[in-house]
């Protein structure tokens, strides 16, 4: 008979994951866990993970006579813990090795995985222990998160991780592909979320709208509010109106909402006509966006005057244009990027990211964006910021 | 692989790269055991860092884009060639012609790889290694323009004797710390010029590789010498040596913490774009390097400690990376890798100092 469906070998596992995480929540006991499940389910490597906004962390692994001169396995383990997570449901796969894995859900969401890999025993059971052992484990994984904090922090940070996660969903995943230009973004967030969002909208004449926003206000208000911000400007621009009119009509749609919970928030709309090779655009009390030519070498700014969002009821916008060379770069951002503070209180300041996008303009797109990130999370440190990163930088090409 | 500082380094540590010493002579080969007189020597002799194996990493696979066998006959042919002009102003050319064939065609071998690891060397280096490290990043940089096998050559014997005037200076001209005297810049001001006069006498050497010794610190925008030309006046190889000879300067030479990374040699290199370089190969040259060297180690947004082991050519800032540190500074063991480039949520947040084995 195997080994699994004798009863007391498996209720040793579960009393053992439940005593471990017992005496204490962290990696060494994750990494006892899935060692003793090794031993107990005589299979070769266990693997659990913990779900992270915007990723994830090993918490415990173990490999029978596994060693860095040799990571196959270590190495698939990441991407199969990550599809797991991301697809919210069970792998099982016959690579080399057998490869089976669930979601760990705690509430019915996930917060991480468990996948066993094993050779030539019979999988008879299986299934069954690893869903009871990821079932004894939730509560232990979703602890471990909030491990250092008291019990009120955790759940200020549980609140805070819930307006992430819906600030993260609602951020675009894949950038548009336009003709002769090329796009990037990306949002660095600290520990309190702020409503910083941009979005690529592809309208009916197949032009790009870009949108940089950030709503002011905080944790999961903010993040709802954004959500529906999005969708207000996504049915907007969607006919190819004139970025002005777009924000008057957003501003509309908005202001009865925004002034009864007291929010507003700021926005850049851009219209980019891949055929004339120009931008239209309008601000909404958004820090004007830098444009660096390529041919001089001269930095400037998108400079457009109108009221943030939320503001009056009724709002008119100016209507700008600018014309784009090859090799010309626009960076959209919020002003999380320009007052990053150092642990001196000194802000990172727009001098210093048109230095970073001169230094680095022969880059393509994404080494501009991962090169402007280095530079400006060296220059904080370790200070913790109040406000989110945000920025969006387009290349002409 | 780790790139350790000299004085970080402990007996019983084992090399990962061969270390090359001022005279081009292998001091240890890779996979040798440091043991304390070694460690002495690699110290007297000013070695700044070394390349070493990590047993907790792991083991690091990679290519260099020459052998190191190729490197050593450049370095030795280099050094006979300077040391024969000294004597006798001739020098061999045969020899010459020969390792210059034989790096080229190993470079046309590996022109889909990066330059991913770093040569570091002391400070009071000669030329030879200089030399040598300039010629395969102009080499490659050649490669990437499509030069045929006769422009590479003429590119490469120029890149190789660029700085060869230096020889006919006083040598205790060379030897002298900064600052110098206005009397002994203008000196030092004259390499170029001697050295196309060496070159330019010999027979069988181009007149184009000439021109690269002659040229090599004319500026774009007009502002070099000897002669301040400007743009297309200066010679398309010597526009070209003028990039790679100061990112070998910038990226190799001096200790761990003065050296500059690759990075940073970007940033710097393009805000002197138009003005000392040609925006151009510039902007070829940097797809050549690799932004994050083999074996840097880097602290990701995740809070991850990670070690570069893969560079990708397309995205040169996502390499692959080896996580061996969790958030709260445990040891992840065995590691596991993240490929950047597949994983867009993740990038690499600083450079961590190369002090800890
Ligand atoms: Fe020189």
């Amino acid at each position: 008979m195997d080994v699994v469906n004798d009863k007391p070998e498996k209720l040793n596992i579960l009393y053992l994951v439940c005593s471990t995480l017992f005496r204490e929540n962290n990696e060494a006991a994750y990494t006892t866990i899935c060692k003793e499940i090794c031993k107990e389910l005589k299979i070769h490597c266990c693997s659990i993970w913990l779900k992270v906004t915007n990723g994830q962390q090993r918490l415990g692994y173990f490999e029978k006579d596994g060693s860095p001169d040799d990571l196959t396995l270590s190495n698939l383990d990441f991407e199969i813990s990550k599809h797991i997570m991301e697809q919210k449901a069970p792998v099982i796969k016959d690579l080399p090795l057998k490869a089976m894995g669930i979601p760990i859900l705690y509430d019915n969401s996930v917060v991480g995985s468990i996948t066993c890999y094993y050779q030539d025993r019979n999988n008879d059971g299986l299934p069954e222990v690893i869903k009871d052992i990821a079932t004894e484990l939730a509560f232990g994984v979703e602890q471990f998160k909030y491990n250092f904090t008291t019990a009120r922090q955790q759940n200020l940070r549980k609140e805070l991780d819930t307006a992430r996660d819906i600030q993260q969903s609602l951020l675009p995943n894949q950038m548009p592909k336009i003709q002769g230009i090329t796009l990037g973004a990306r949002t660095i967030p600290t520990h309190e979320t702020s409503g910083d969002y941009y979005d690529f909208i592809i309208t009916d004449h197949q032009n790009l709208g870009i949108v940089i926003g950030d709503v002011m206000g905080k944790g999961v208000p903010a993040a709802l509010f954004m959500a529906i911000a999005r969708t207000v400007t996504r049915s907007v621009v969607r006919h190819d109106l004139a970025p002005n009119a777009a924000l008057s009509e957003i501003n509309s749609s908005l202001f009865p909402d925004l002034s009864t919970q007291g929010m507003f928030l700021t926005m850049f709309y851009a219209l980019y006509n891949p055929l004339q090779k120009a931008l239209l655009y309008a601000s909404a009390g958004h820090n004007p966006p830098l444009i660096l030519e390529d041919s001089s070498e001269k930095i400037s700014f998108l400079k457009s005057r109108g009221i943030f969002i939320g503001g009056r009821p009724k709002l008119s916008y100016a209507l700008q244009t600018r014309k784009l060379g090859p090799g010309d770069i626009v960076l959209f951002y919020t002003d999380g990027l320009t007052e990053a503070q150092n642990f001196r209180g000194e802000q990172f300041g727009i001098e210093k990211v048109a230095e970073v996008l001169k230094g680095y303009r022969y880059c393509e797109v994404p080494a501009i964006i991962d090169c402007l990130s280095m530079r400006v999370m060296q220059f904080i440190g370790d200070r913790e910021q109040s406000d989110d990163i945000t920025f969006v930088v387009l290349k002409a090409e | 692989m780790r790139v350790i500082p000299v004085d970080k380094v402990k007996p019983g540590m084992v090399t990962d790269r061969a270390v090359i010493g001022p005279g081009g002579e292998v001091l240890l080969s890779r996979g040798v055991k440091i043991n304390g007189y070694y460690l002495k020597r690699l110290k007297e002799i000013g070695i700044p860092a070394v390349y070493i194996r990590d047993h907790n990493i792991g083991n690091v696979e990679y290519d260099e884009v020459i052998s190191e066998q190729t490197r050593q006959e450049a370095l030795r042919v280099s050094k006979d060639v300077m040391d024969s002009i000294r004597l006798s102003s001739d020098f061999d050319l045969k020899k010459v012609n020969k390792i210059v064939d034989e790096l080229i065609s190993e470079l046309l071998v590996s022109k889909d790889l990066l330059v991913a690891l770093v040569d570091m060397r002391a400070a009071n280096d000669t030329s030879f290694y200089h030399g040598v490290n300039t010629t395969v990043l102009s080499v490659i940089t050649g490669i990437a323009l499509g030069y045929d096998i006769e422009k590479l050559g003429q590119l490469a014997c120029g890149a190789l004797f660029h700085d060869i005037g230096i020889i006919m200076l006083p040598p205790e001209l060379l030897k002298r710390q900064a600052p110098l005297s206005a009397e002994e810049n203008e000196k030092i001001m004259k390499h170029p010029e001697l050295g196309f006069e060496i070159l330019r006498k010999k027979e069988g050497v181009s007149l184009m590789s000439a021109h690269v010794a002659l040229q090599h610190h004319e500026k774009f925008d007009g502002t070099g010498y000897p002669r301040g030309l400007t743009g297309d006046e200066i010679s398309e190889f010597a526009r070209l040596v003028a990039i790679t000879a100061i990112y070998d300067d910038l990226a190799s030479v001096g200790s761990e913490t003065s050296r500059v990374l690759p990075h940073q040699a970007i940033e710097y290199l393009t805000i002197h774009s138009g003005k000392w370089f040609d925006p151009e190969i510039l902007q070829v040259f940097f797809g050549t390097i690799a932004v994050f060297p083999l074996g840097t180690p880097v602290l990701l947004n995740s809070g991850e400690t990670a070690l570069v082991t893969r560079v990708n050519k397309k995205f040169p800032t996502r390499p692959v990376v080896r996580v061996f540190k969790n958030r709260t500074g445990a040891k992840v063991f065995p590691p596991f890798e993240i490929d950047l480039a597949k994983n867009p949520a993740y990038f690499i947040q600083k450079i961590l100092a190369n002090d800890e084995p």
